[in-house]
Parts: C-alpha cells; structure tokens; sequence
C-alpha cells in the first residue's frame, strides 16, 4: 500500500519536472471554463480538466478581473466570485429578490477590481397587482467590499456589452443596439458607432455581444463580428486607448465571437467554423468548419500557439493556431458560453 | 423628468402633446415588455444560409439551445428558464445527450 | 391676421403644485408659477394674447418666445382657426370595426328587483314583461352561432374581439353559454383572431359546475349585488317577494374561492342612502370581489331615483372612498374602487371621448330573435334596433346615430370642461330621464363636473407621490404604455 503510494508520488513528481522544465519563465497556462452547475479549470499543457468546483446555476457570461484572481461567474440574477488561487466559490452577490427581478445582461469589473459595472434589466412586481412593471434599463455601478449600488444611469435597451477600459477609470464602452462611451461620473453617454441607428448614409447593423474573450494579461483589443445587410465585419476597441475601429470581414458570413492572437496579427472567429483572419487586411486566412458543431467562445495560450474553441456544447476542442489542425477534444460536465484563459506566474 | 418651459406633462395626452418625445424612457414610463440582449432586427441564426450541417440552430439537440433560454433569445422554443423552470438546466444539463429529459411540462 | 386664445382648461392645485386640464385634449400638464400665472393673465383676453404673440414673434431668438412657442405646441394656446376641427372630424369618420357583441341569451330573468330598468324606456313594456322566471324569449344556438360569426366578420382588421353575454339572466340560458364559447373559440381560432369572454350574473344561478366552467374559459364574471344584507334585499328579490342575499350568498363565495384568472367583479345599483357605499365597498371586497363599481339606479320612478340631495351625498361617499384609495395606493396596495379606477384611467390614458360610450360605435347587443340593437340596455328598442345578423348592420342609420350623437352637436357639452371625458352620458339614462337618446344627462351635469374635479385632484396627487401607479392601473384596464411601440 505504502509503496503504491510513495510509486505515485515519484511519478508525479516526474512529471511535474517535465512540465515545469518546457515552460518559460515558470509562467503556465489555465483555461477556465463555467458550464451548467460545473466550473472545470484545463490545464493547457495536458489539455486535461484538472479541478472541478460546483455550483448549480446557468452561466450567462464571466469575466476576470484584471489581476487575474478574482473570476466572475454572471447567473443574469447573481454574480458569483471565484478565488482563482484555491480555485473555490469565495462570495456570491445577490441582485434579484421576489419581488425585483434583476437581470444582468452584461458586466464589467473595473480597472481597479473593486467594482462591477452591470447593465441591468429590471423588472418589479408588486403584490396586489398582478402586473409587472418593467423599469427603464439602468448602469449600475457596484462596489463589492461593502456590497452596495454606488451609482446607476438609465442607459437604452439591450446593452449587453461593457467594456472597461486600462487606462481610462472614467469611461466604458457600451456595446448593444448601439456603441457608447459612457462617463461614470456624469452618466453621460456619447455615440461612438452607430449599429441599429447608423450614422447618415449608413445603413443598419446588427452585432450581438456577448462573450469578451480577453485574459487580463493580453494585448487589451476586444473584438466582436457585426453584419450589414451585404457582409460581415469586425469591430475594434483597443481597451489601452479607448478607441474604435473596425475591420471589413472577407468570405464570412457567421461568427459568434473573436480572440486576437497575443502579436495581434491573427483574429480568430468561431461559430461552426474557425475562422482565422489577418487583422490586418481582414481577409480571412483559413477556414475550416469545427467537428463537433456550433461552439460560442474562443480563447488563446499566451505563447499563441494553441486555440481553444468552446463551449457551447459539452466539450472545448483545441485548434493548432498556425494551421487550425484539431490537436484534441476535452470533454466538460455540461454545456456552457463562456471560456478564459489565464496564466498564473 | 425633463421639465420643459415651465410645464411638465403628466397624462399620456400631455406627453403626446410634447412633441419632443425622445426614444427611451423617462423614470414615469414603462417598457412593453422585459427586454434581454437580443438586438432588434435579427440576422436569423435560425435560417444559416450555408449548405453543409449544422444547417440551423437552435432546435433542441443544437449545441446552443440551452444559451438561447436564459434571458433573451428564444424563449417560445425552449423552457423559461426565468419564470417558471428556473432550474430547467438540472435535467438538461449537456443537450446532446440529455434532450430527451426536456419532455413536455405540465405546470402545476 | 391671426388671432390666438387660451385653450378650454381646468387649473388646479394640488400639494401645493400648479396643474393645468386641457378640457379639449384631456390633456394634464404641471405648470411653474409663471407659466399659470401667464396662462390665468390671458385666459379671458384673446386680443391681449394676441398682440402678446405678435410682439414675442419679433424676437424669435428670445427666451419669451421660446416659452410662448411650447404653449402653442401644446396646444394650451390656440390659433383661431379650423386646423384642428378639421382634424379631429377626420379621426371621427374613420371606419369603426365591430369588437363586442353582447348577447342578450335570454329575456327572461328569475329576479324581480323593483328598481329594473328592463322594459321601462318603452311604455308598452311598464309592465314588467321582461321579468320573472319563465318569461322572454331565449336565444337559440343557431342564432348565437350567427352571431358569432357576424362578430368576426364585422371585425375586419380588430384581432381582439369579446363576447358577452347578457340578459335577463344569462345563466338561465347556460348551454347556451357554454356551447357558444366553444364555437366562437374555434371560429376565432379559424380566423386568427383572439376572443374573450364576460358575463354578467345576479348570482343566483352559480353552481360548482358553472363556476368551474366560467374560471376554466377565462370568462370575466360581473356579479349584479348590492351588498350587504339588508341593502342587498331592499330590491333585489325573487318574483315571489323573498330576500335574495342569503340565496346568492354561499354561490358567489364558490366563484370567489376558485382559482381564477380572470378578475371577478361586482356592481352595485345605487337606489337611495347612499351612506351605505363605502359599507358596501369594504363588504363586497371582504368576500373577495377585486374590484365593486357603483351606479345611481337608472329608473324614471321617482320612488327608486336618486334625488338632487341624494346624488350629492353620494359625491361625499365618493369622496371618501377616493382619499381611502389614495392612501392605500401610497401603500403600495390596492382598493378596488371601479368608479374611481375607471376616472383615473381615463384622465391618465387622455383619450378624447366622441361619443360617451362605445354603443354603436364598436359595441352592439344582439336580441335573443337575432336583431341587433345598440347596446344591452336598449335591447328590444324598436327605435334603436340597428340591423339584424341575417342582413348585417344597417350602415345608414348607424352613421346617422354616430353623426346625431357626436359631443360637438351637444350645445350644453361644448362649453363643458369635462366633455372629453363625459360627452354628454349613457344614452338609455338620457333616454330614460331627459326624454331623448342625444340629450346630455343635464341631470348629472354637475355631478360630474365635481367628481372629476375629485379623480384629478386624486389623479395630481398620486402623480406627485407615485406616478407608477397610474400606468399599473392603466394596464390593469389594457392599455398598452405610451411608449410600447417604439420598442
């Protein structure tokens, strides 16, 4: 029994040296994964899951914060917290009752990790009437030390995306029917792309935003596809500078969402295919349709050599990044939306 | 509210009568219904144009059914997952192989 | 040149803030001071206002003619022209589609309340023929079926169309009832249209089995009480002389303790002491009804009537109930006082009434020999007999009803700040106490005056504490939020 163990232990051991003599700089890459009632943590050098943490909820969208040890797992009426060290559910921050309902249909944790930008839809219902009262979409703005709503601006419908920007506390991007720099100060919002409501001349778009596939280590562009009534593109917004741009897609018709590779060369967009596109010119470099169907996100290793893509059904299949051969598929405990990678030193 | 030269509409007479209604909403008013994250005007993920499989999505034993619950997307095709089956996904939690646990309900 | 004047209005006061009615838009705005005092200065002086404008106008950059052009586009300041006559005579021609139809299942009724207006408009009818078991005619299935599809033909583009049934006492006809629901719901089904049901009872006739059926089809159910005992069996009596409460009573608690969807209802005819109305109210809501609606008895015999005094003490029964549904709702909670729900809806939706109601305009009832009349309570007069279901509407005559009953050929309602939300009353009260069908009720002119000025100063004061509210009873009674559309 004892030798079992001790035999166990040496191969282990073994093992770890091997894995740790490959990495530079000690630094190794985890791709976190939330699915129905399962967070599963892969090891990306053995593309194996190697730890499990249970909850039971369905998780919309999640995002780390931005040194990495904190991640948000978003159940639209809940937020659940994640220590990424010791990998267990630390904190769960509760928005909806009986009587409000809360959706978060979009989030953001700020540059500083101690608040939560929320775009909310909130819904009351009242006891002796039997209606329900749909209130205006609001911003909230939450600090989570002392668990309380800081601030709130009504903002338009539908916003389901907020991006936080690196160098500008006072600003995030508002992603939805349209896109906005919103001031966290003042509540004021300035139009930035027009996507239902195009600029003269233009006509409408439509984008759906749901995943932000960054790591908090990475090059800090988010990406997401767009479609006018002839294409498909890409738009920027580089979270360094807090500006926009976009990219005209080429031979694409369908992505749900984008990762750009760490030397910004590459975009890669994932639906039923993985689509690599040279960010550059947006001419779409190689496409190959993805072997186990519809997948929702994409992630990337910090060194850019492998993809992963998924979920969207119960597995996460990884990509060879320079010639999207499939290296492997992982299997996962359920469906899910949301994957990141993160790289602890 | 926005208080303009001197009078506030109250009644929805008097806001129709302003004639500067604005898209969106004033603290006073209500949406016609809870809005989640679906944009307007919709592509049609439902209706993908390409020939080879998956040639739609969005039917149950799709990959992406159980996403297209939640708050926004198709609520008519699959459990609500808000209101009345909050905890659907226990019996459905990976739909390829466990769609046929989705059955019919009979709400009590 | 054109000449300017202050639009019909209504200033009021409440908590201390200026509001300001539009009678001819039904329109309710908050005004600053100046703004009301401004308005007060010109309200009697169109040539001052004018010469107001035309200096204004000078200096079309200024503030004073910015604050002056949010008047005119709000129309608290007029132009003396045709513009908006005209306009509003256009949305008047427009093709009204028939909605609800009410069918009158059967003549006969198994009460004998003294106060009924059954038969009483026309002379030959006094004698109580409409009433007491046995008597009347009853419609047939095929005529229902008839009727049916003539509601969902008439339609025309109105997705949304309802059914009622009504009597005498439609329960005395139930296989009737339930028959037709099952046929209007295919043939609504058939046609892509959405209908729904209600039905007015006195009670007498509920069992478990026409309680179970009425909740299992979403029927809206009106229970004709007066509630409590002693008032209650005042009038409403069987045939033979017996109190009725005690009868209704143990079958209107199995309506009320089913599981519903739809919101059961009681109305209460008011026939003298009107002190008894908040009683009533807090009786009838006590047994579970969700909202009680009170009307004056509609009758030309002075015995039953509500005399001048009598109404007035009725306006401060209202009064009462209406400071009590304020202070529930700033609770949170809700009093189901239907007269005052009603009024605040109207006041908040602001719709410009043309006609009082919606009898022979969308609403028409249907005899039990299948000819159509406008509305219920004019069932079975000759006069206002509009058409049959075999022949359909007679087109002519009902726009000849429409054009005779506009509020604009009232010449006591024109001058009247309350005509957007009265124009002029039911027409078989008209009928019955002024002696003619397109008469204002001059009876209860002034009784309405007072009790909208009671639901706007309720009206201004829930605004200020709660506006919510106010869009939550606006949906509670199927209006669509102001802004739905745009969504």
């Amino acid at each position: 029994m004892r030798r079992h163990v001790i035999q166990a232990l040496t191969g282990m051991l073994t093992l770890l040296a091997v894995v740790c003599w490959t990495l530079p700089a000690g630094a190794k890459d985890f791709l976190y994964v939330p699915s129905v009632n399962t967070l599963q943590i892969i090891d990306c050098d053995s593309d194996t899951v190697v730890e499990k943490l249970h909850y039971n909820d369905y998780i919309i969208s999640a995002m780390l914060s931005p040194d990495g040890r904190k991640y948000y797992l978003n159940a639209v009426h809940s937020i659940y917290v994640v220590d990424t060290e010791s990998n267990t559910l630390v904190d769960t921050h509760r928005f909806s009752s009986e009587l409000n309902k809360v959706d978060i249909l979009g989030f953001s944790v700020s540059g500083d990790g101690k608040q939560l930008y929320m775009s909310c839809a909130i819904v009351k219902k009242k006891q002796n009437i039997p209606r329900l009262n749909v209130l205006p979409p609001q911003f909230v703005i939450y600090d989570l030390a002392s668990r309380k709503m800081v601030k709130n601006f009504p903002i338009p419908a539908a916003m389901t995306g907020v991006v936080t920007l690196r160098n500008d506390p006072d600003h995030v991007f508002l992603v939805g029917l349209d896109i906005h720099k919103l001031n966290l100060k003042t509540g004021k919002m300035e139009k930035m792309m027009g996507i239902l409501n195009p600029e003269e001349g233009q006509a409408p778009k439509n984008s759906l935003v749901i995943w932000q596939n960054n790591s908090p280590d990475d090059h800090g562009l988010f990406t997401n596809p767009f479609y006018t009534p002839t294409g498909m593109g890409y738009f920027v917004i580089d979270k360094n500078t807090g500006t926009l741009s976009t990219l005209e897609a080429k031979d694409v018709w369908f992505a749900y969402s984008t990762v750009v590779s760490p030397d910004k060369k590459y975009l890669y967009a994932v639906m039923d295919e993985l689509i690599k596109v040279d960010m550059a010119t947006g001419e779409t470099v190689k496409t190959i349709p993805l072997e186990t169907g519809t997948n929702y996100a994409v992630s990337i290793t910090s060194d850019g050599k492998k993809v992963y893509v998924g979920p969207a059904g119960a597995d996460v299949s990884v990509y060879d990044a320079e010639t999207l051969a499939l290296k492997s598929v992982i299997p996962i405990a359920s469906d899910g939306v949301a994957a990141h990678r993160l790289t602890k030193k | 509210m926005k208080k303009k030269r001197g009078l506030t509409p109250i009644n929805k007479q008097a806001k129709r009568l302003d004639e500067q209604e604005v898209f969106g909403m004033g603290e006073d008013v209500m949406t016609a219904m809870p809005i989640g994250c679906t944009t307007i005007f919709d592509t049609g993920w439902e209706t993908n144009p390409r020939p080879e499989t998956p040639v739609g999505n969005c039917v149950s034993s799709a990959r992406d059914f159980t996403s297209c619950s939640g708050p926004c997307w198709w609520p008519a095709q699959t459990p609500d997952n808000i209101t009345n089956f909050p905890d659907f996904q226990n019996q459905c939690q990976a739909v390829e192989k466990d769609w046929r646990n989705l059955n019919f309900v009979i709400k009590k | 040149m054109e000449t300017y004047r202050i639009a019909d209005h209504r200033g009021f006061e409440a908590g201390g803030r200026h509001f300001l009615y539009l009678s001819r838009d039904n329109a309710v705005f908050e005004a600053d001071r100046e703004t009301r005092d401004w308005i007060r200065r010109y309200a009697g002086d169109a040539a001052g206002l004018t010469r107001a404008v035309a200096s204004r106008r000078q200096a079309p950059a200024s503030e004073a003619w910015a604050q002056l052009e949010a008047l005119l586009a709000r129309r608290i300041i007029l132009r003396e022209a045709g513009v908006e006559d005209a306009a509003r005579a256009a949305a008047r021609s427009r093709e009204v589609p028939l909605q609800t139809l009410v069918l009158h299942v059967t003549d006969a009724c198994n009460l004998g309340c003294a106060y009924c207006y059954h038969g009483q408009s026309s002379p030959a009818r006094v004698a109580g023929t409409g009433c007491g078991p046995g008597k009347g005619a009853a419609m047939s299935a095929a005529t229902a079926r008839r009727a049916v599809d003539f509601l969902i033909a008439a339609s025309g583009t109105c997705d949304k169309v309802v059914l009622v049934f009504f009597g005498g006492e439609p329960l005395l006809n139930f296989p009737l009832i339930s028959e037709t629901v099952a046929y209007a719901r295919k043939r609504a089904a058939d046609t892509g249209k959405r209908v729904s049901f209600a039905v007015t009872t006195n009670g007498t006739l509920l069992t478990p089995r026409t309680v179970a059926f009425l909740h299992a089809q979403d029927i809206g159910v009106t229970v004709s009480m007066d509630g409590i005992e002693a008032v209650h069996d005042r009038f409403r009596r069987f045939p033979d002389g017996s109190p009725s409460y005690r009868a209704i009573l143990p079958r209107v608690r199995t309506l009320l303790e089913a599981p519903r969807k739809k919101p059961v209802v009681a109305r209460v005819t008011v026939a003298g002491e009107p002190e008894h109305v908040p009683e009533t109210l807090d009786h009838l809501l006590a047994m579970g009804f969700s909202e009680t609606g009170f009307a004056p008895v509609t009758t030309d015999d002075p015995a039953f009537q509500l005399d001048a005094r009598g109404m007035v003490r009725l306006l401060a029964q209202f009064h009462l109930l209406s400071e009590r549904f304020l202070e529930t709702a700033l609770r949170g909670d809700f009093l189901g006082f239907t007269n005052l729900v009603d009024l605040l809806v109207v006041l908040h939706e602001g719709e410009v009434k043309t006609h009082p109601c919606g009898a022979g305009l969308g609403l028409f009832s249907v005899s039990p020999e299948g000819r159509l009349y406008l509305c219920q309570r004019l069932t079975g007069e000759a006069e206002w007999c509009m058409g049959d279901l075999e022949g359909g509407l007679d087109h002519g005559k009902v726009a000849r009803f429409r054009a005779m009953t506009g509020v604009e050929r009232k010449a006591d309602c024109r001058a009247c700040w309350v005509r957007a939300v009265c124009a002029g009353g039911c027409y078989h009260e008209a009928l019955i106490r002024e002696g003619s069908l397109t008469a204002p009720n001059r009876h209860y002119c002034e009784w309405i005056k007072t009790w909208t000025a009671m639901g706007l100063d309720v009206y201004a004061r829930l605004f200020m504490a709660c506006p919510d509210y106010l869009d939550k009873l606006s949906l509670l009674r199927g209006h669509a939020p102001l802004h739905s559309r745009s969504i």
